[in-house]
Parts: structure tokens; C-alpha cells; sequence
């Protein structure tokens, strides 16, 4: 069965989990099928392409939109592309959905104690953290949680296998991915009532 | 069409011709030589040489036909039973052709430039593009998407092709199922006949599923003279026996011709409820008192089964209620479980003949999803998965099961070594009849080579 390209959007506050998840629906998502896909994480691409971005975006990142722009040129090339970035502005993130066609937005959200434990180096909340993400109100202050995301997962509450699978069953209903097995819920019945009547369920 | 035109439809070179038998024991084969029902058969065995085979476990046909096609075991290729548990959930999938690990026989050949013709191999649903035919075998559920290249479809009604025999009949009488059966038969061996004359080919594989199915509900038949459907059974082996004539009249002495089965069959005594037995020692609880799936699994519960024979311990951070520790209590529970299970008895009989780990039996990089112990049976006792019985044995409408052991396999040469032979030994088989040297690792021995 043939998949969709669309565009997962990974948003969320810093350690809620997006390049782990990223990966493991990267992994996910090819045993679906999607075989044509990419991942854009926020930290890959400042390390790859900083110096060159340096002098045009704050901080040596691609900003919302410019993540925005490439995923929509591999998403118009069916390509399935799993952005993991903080994307900290609700009104870029809607920018992003208007540049790209299929875009879902995936909320992860995490409790601030849960999210200081896992940040062990206290790059984000630590006391001796860098710039301005080093007290954990700064992120508070300048994080918009999505008001009406397609996908909310509790990163806290969930393991990333887990926070994986419910995400792949959100892409499901929405019709985006086909079961691993390729079969649709209702080919699935069929498949229930043969393997029955040969005694394997 | 004579024979000079069959010849001409050839491929150059060598080619390979498999025939498969699903759910065919060895013994019955012998027997039914011994009786003059398969007189082509043994004439073949004049040329070559019929032998017993083991098949990989759980002894079920989407992981011994993958095994088959694959050549590697399921740690490899991925598929440990007709249905599975997708990861970090109690959600169940049906593994087949998609989500197959290793790459296919057919897939490897076409880097050497070799055609092939697969028609009716089980798990290859649905149906992708390969260099040459390919028709799905079970569960395929809808003949366009079952068939590569789609032009072949007309081909397939005009013959009146069905994928699968409606085993449904059954429910009316045996003798509808018969019918239904003998059908599917005559449609499936005028099909697999004309793709063999009509389709140039390097490797032809065919398969006949009507006798697993005939198996699964006609044990009895095929094992009582005194049935009233027995010589229905002889007369579908007879049936079967002229199409291998056929087939092996129309092929070169260099050629390289096989037939297989992915597992032997057995008479049912009692069915045996792997998750009825572990709910009655405690290991297994339930959410409600009629659970009827998987997500009905408590908290508690501490190991389950799934159909035919496999035991996952219900660990924590592998199954979202899982509350076994990793390591060293999930080892502790595993031998607890295969002592405990060894043990099983119904009606005062013991009904298991070895408990496997997976590590055992089972290598490769999807060994995390194996189940964590496989159980195989005594003959006669039919272990379920069904997580709706809550009684230990009983029985159904099915009066034949599968066994791991007296599966077969033919080669028309000399075996060039001593036994046992394993269904994964098919795969190097054939690539050797070929004339060919993969380079990917495979896991058998060729029984052709010395």
C-alpha cells in the first residue's frame, strides 16, 4: 500500500524527547513502508550547517520557517520528513503548516521536573546553563504550547517506544501511514476471519 | 502446446522448479506410494531422493514459508507467527510480505539477470514487482493486488483462480468443503501449469495449499480407510500426483527440480490453551472476566501466550503494563516457566515434548522480538493462543495440527550428505542447482553439494 508524504512535526520544550522520538518513528516508519524518508533535527542541522547559517539566523539554527521550506521541498518530492525542533512560536509553527501541505503537528509534552532530570549537563535548566535557555523560566516564558496539535503524547507518562507507537496509530487514523502489515482495518477482519478458520486465533 | 514449445518458452541456462506441498508429511507421501496412489512420485524418488525435514518453530506456514523464501530464521527474516504485537503495545498486526526482514530468493536472483515465476508461496501478500510473476499465496485477500504484473489478472478468472479454498464450507458439511476444496485444486494446478508452459523462467515455484487445508479438517479421512471421505483424500493426491508428472516430463535433465512441504501434520486429540494454563498457575490476568484481546491484559500478569506456542514474559519497558524486571527476572521467570510448562499434563497426560528459549533457537538482529520461550508439542495435542478460552484443553472442528518434524523435501540427485535436513537448507539448494554463488549469508546447507 502505497504511503502518503507528509511532514511530522516534532515541537516541544528542550528534553521532552523529539531526536529520540525522531529517530524511533524514522525506524517505525519504515517498517510501514515509508521507505522514501527524512529527519530534520534542529541539532543535527546546527551542527552540519551552522557556520554557514551563522551569519544569516540567530544563533547558527535554520529559524522555523527555513526548516519549514526545505521540508516542504522534500515533502513536494514524497518524501515523509520528521522535523524535531523546540519551534518555541506558535505563529511560526503555523507559518510552517501553511508552507507545507501535509504537516502534523506532534506535541510533546513534558513535566518541567521530569525535564530537569533529564537535563543532566543543565544545558537548559541548569544553573550554569549557556545564554539565555539557561533558567528553566526562560524556555517557560518563550515556549508556546500548540493549542490544537493533530498528535499530543505525554513524554513523561510514556516510554519512547511507547510515545512511538501512539504516534504511529495517530498517523494511522489519520489515513498517513498504512499498518505494517499493509492491510486496512477492514482487510485486517478478513484476515482475522481466514486465519480463524484455520484455528490461529 | 507439446513439449518442444514448453522448451522453447525456457530461459537459458539452468533453471531451478520448486513445488510446494503445504502442510505434506514425509510419512504420508511414503504411504501413499506404498499404495499406488502416487505411482509418478515414486518414479521420482528412482532419480533422486525423498527425505524427512525439520522446519523452523513455531511450525506454522507464514514462518516456514518465509524461512523458505528467505533463507534465514525468523531472528532474521522477522516473522514469528501468523500475528504479532506491534512494539510497546497490545495492539496485534499480521506480519507478511511488507514486513519481511531478508531479502527473497527471487529478489536475490534478479541481480544475476534471472527470471522467476512464484505463484501461490504463502506470505507474499501483497504482491510487489519482481523480475518475472508473482501470484500471493495465504492470507491474500483480493486478486489484483495479489498479482504481478496486473495484466495477468483476466488470465487468473478466466481459470477461475481462487487464492484460498473457502474452508468456510466446512460449517455445512465435510462434503461441501470437499467440493470447495477440489475446486480450488483444479483451478490452482491448470494455473501453476499454464504459468510453467506461458511464463519464461530461471526459477519456477508453485505451491498447492489444498492439502494443508484438506489436512486441517480431514485428518481423519486421510488416515481412515473406513471414512466416508477417504478416497476423496486419495483421489486429491492422485490429482496432485499427475501434475508432478506433468511438471517434471516438461523439464531438462540439467534442471534442477524440488518438491517441499513447510511442515508435517498429525491427528488432534486435544487442543491445549497455553493462556488458560498460565491464568490457572497465576502468571496471566485479565482486566475482565471475558477478556477478548490482548489489551485485556492486567497489570499483574507476568507471562501470556500467543498462537500457536509462543510465551512472551510480560516485561517492564517491552509491553506497557509489563511488570517483570529486565535481566535477571525475567531469566528467573523464563526457567520457572519452562519447568512449569514441561510439566503441563491434560487428562493425566503430559502434552509437551520440549520448551525452547529463544535464544536456542533463534539468531539475529529481531531476536528482542522473539518470543521469550516456544513450546512444542507431544503429537496429538494442539497448543492455542486464543485468549478467550479459560479451560485447559478441548476440541474444535479441526481434527489435523501441525508438527515440526516430518515435513519433506525432494531433490531429483543424489543427497550429497547425511541429515537432518531443515527448510532452510532449500534456499542454498536451489541456488547452487542454479550454478550461482551468493555472496549474502545464508544459514542453510545445500543438499547438493558436497
Amino acid at each position: 500500500m502505497e504511503n502518503k508524504a507528509f511532514t511530522l512535526w516534532l515541537t516541544g520544550l528542550p528534553c521532552s524527547g523529539k531526536t529520540t522520538l525522531a529517530s524511533l518513528l524514522g525506524a517505525r516508519l519504515r517498517e510501514c513502508n515509508v521507505s522514501r524518508l527524512e529527519i530534520l533535527d534542529e541539532g543535527v542541522l546546527r551542527d552540519d550547517l551552522g557556520e554557514r547559517l551563522e551569519s544569516s539566523s540567530a544563533g547558527g539554527a535554520l529559524s522555523t520557517t527555513q526548516t519549514a521550506l526545505v521540508a516542504n521541498l522534500l515533502a513536494r518530492n514524497g518524501v515523509a520528513v520528521i522535523v524535531a525542533d523546540a519551534s518555541p512560536s506558535r505563529q511560526e509553527r503555523e507559518n510552517a503548516r501553511k508552507i507545507i501541505g501535509s504537516f502534523v503537528e506532534v506535541y510533546l509534552k513534558c513535566a518541567l521536573g521530569v525535564l530537569r532530570e533529564r537535563d543532566l549537563c543543565g544545558s537548559y535548566y541548569g544553573e550554569g546553563g549557556r545564554g539565555e535557555a539557561s533558567q528553566a523560566g526562560a524556555w517557560g516564558e518563550i515556549y508556546e504550547a500548540p493549542s490544537n496539535p493533530e498528535i499530543l503524547v505525554e513524554t513523561d507518562q510514556l516510554n519512547p517506544e511507547q510515545a512511538a507507537a501512539e504516534i504511529l496509530r495517530r498517523l494511522e487514523s489519520l489515513g498517513l501511514v498504512s499498518s505494517p502489515s499493509g492491510y486496512s482495518s477492514e482487510e485486517e477482519e478478513m484476515v482475522k476471519d481466514r486465519l480463524e478458520k484455520l484455528g490461529y486465533l | 502446446m507439446g513439449l518442444g514449445d514448453i522448451f522453447r518458452r525456457r530461459a537459458q541456462g539452468r533453471r531451478a522448479v520448486v513445488i510446494g506441498l503445504d502442510g505434506v508429511p514425509y510419512t504420508l507421501l511414503r504411504q501413499l506410494m506404498a499404495e499406488g496412489r502416487m505411482p509418478a512420485l515414486a518414479a521420482l524418488t528412482q532419480e533422486g531422493a525423498l527425505e524427512p525435514m525439520e522446519v523452523t518453530l513455531p511450525e506454522i506456514s507464514s514462518v516456514n514459508w518465509s524461512s523458505f523464501m528467505t533463507g534465514v530464521n525468523p531472528a532474521r527474516h522477522g516473522v514469528f507467527g501468523f500475528v504479532d504485537l506491534r512494539p510497546s503495545s497490545y495492539d496485534i498486526y499480521f506480519p507478511n510480505y511488507q514486513t519481511l526482514k531478508s531479502k527473497t530468493l527471487w529478489k536475490c536472483l534478479e541481480s544475476h539477470g534471472k527470471r522467476s515465476v512464484v505463484a501461490n508461496v504463502p506470505s507474499t501478500y501483497p504482491a510487489q514487482p519482481i523480475n518475472g510473476v508473482l501470484i500471493s499465496g495465504f492470507v491474500a485477500l483480493d486478486l489484483k493486488k495479489a498479482t504481478y504484473p496486473s495484466s495477468l489478472v483476466p488470465t487468473l478468472e478466466k481459470f477461475g483462480y481462487e487464492l484460498d479454498a473457502d474452508v468456510g464450507q466446512a460449517k455445512s458439511s465435510l462434503e461441501a468443503l470437499g467440493e470447495a476444496l477440489q475446486r480450488s485444486l483444479n483451478a490452482r494446478l491448470e494455473v501453476l501449469l499454464h504459468l510453467f508452459k506461458e511464463e519464461p523462467h530461471d526459477l519456477f515455484i508453485g505451491v498447492i495449499t489444498e492439502t494443508d487445508r484438506m489436512h486441517h479438517y480431514l485428518w481423519e479421512a486421510v488416515t481412515d480407510p473406513r471414512h466416508r471421505l477417504h478416497l476423496f483424500t486419495r483421489e486429491v493426491y492422485a490429482q496432485i500426483d499427475r501434475f508432478l508428472g506433468q511438471i517434471y516430463e516438461a523439464i531438462g535433465k540439467d534442471d534442477l527440480f524440488m518438491i517441499m512441504s513447510d511442515h508435517g501434520f498429525c491427528g488432534i486429540d486435544r487442543e491445549v490453551y497455553l493462556n488458560a494454563w498460565l491464568r490457572q498457575q497465576g502468571y496471566l490476568a485479565f482486566s475482565t472476566a471475558a477478556p477478548k484481546s490482548y489489551s485485556d491484559i492486567d497489570a499483574r500478569t507476568r507471562a501470556f501466550a500467543m498462537d500457536p506456542s509462543r510465551i512472551y514474559i510480560h516485561q517492564k519497558g517491552k509491553f506497557p503494563g509489563g511488570r517483570v524486571e529486565p535481566n535477571g527476572a525475567v531469566q528467573a521467570l523464563t526457567e520457572e516457566l519452562r519447568e512449569g510448562i514441561l510439566g503441563m499434563e491434560v487428562e493425566g497426560r503430559r502434552v509437551v515434548e520440549q520448551v525452547y528459549r529463544k535464544e536456542e533457537i533463534y539468531r539475529g538482529p529481531y531476536l528482542d522480538r522473539a518470543p521469550d520461550l516456544v513450546v512444542v508439542p507431544k503429537r496429538g495435542y494442539d497448543l492455542k493462543g486464543s485468549v478467550q478460552k479459560d479451560i485447559l484443553a478441548g476440541n474444535s472442528q479441526l481434527t489435523g495440527m501441525h508438527t515440526h518434524d516430518d515435513a519433506v523435501v525432494y531433490v531429483n540427485r543424489g543427497i550429497r550428505r547425511k541429515g537432518p535436513f531443515t527448510i532452510l537448507d532449500i534456499f542454498p539448494t536451489l541456488i547452487s542447482g542454479l550454478g550461482l554463488d551468493l555472496s549474502e549469508t545464508r544459514e542453510g546447507t545445500s543438499l547438493i553439494e558436497t
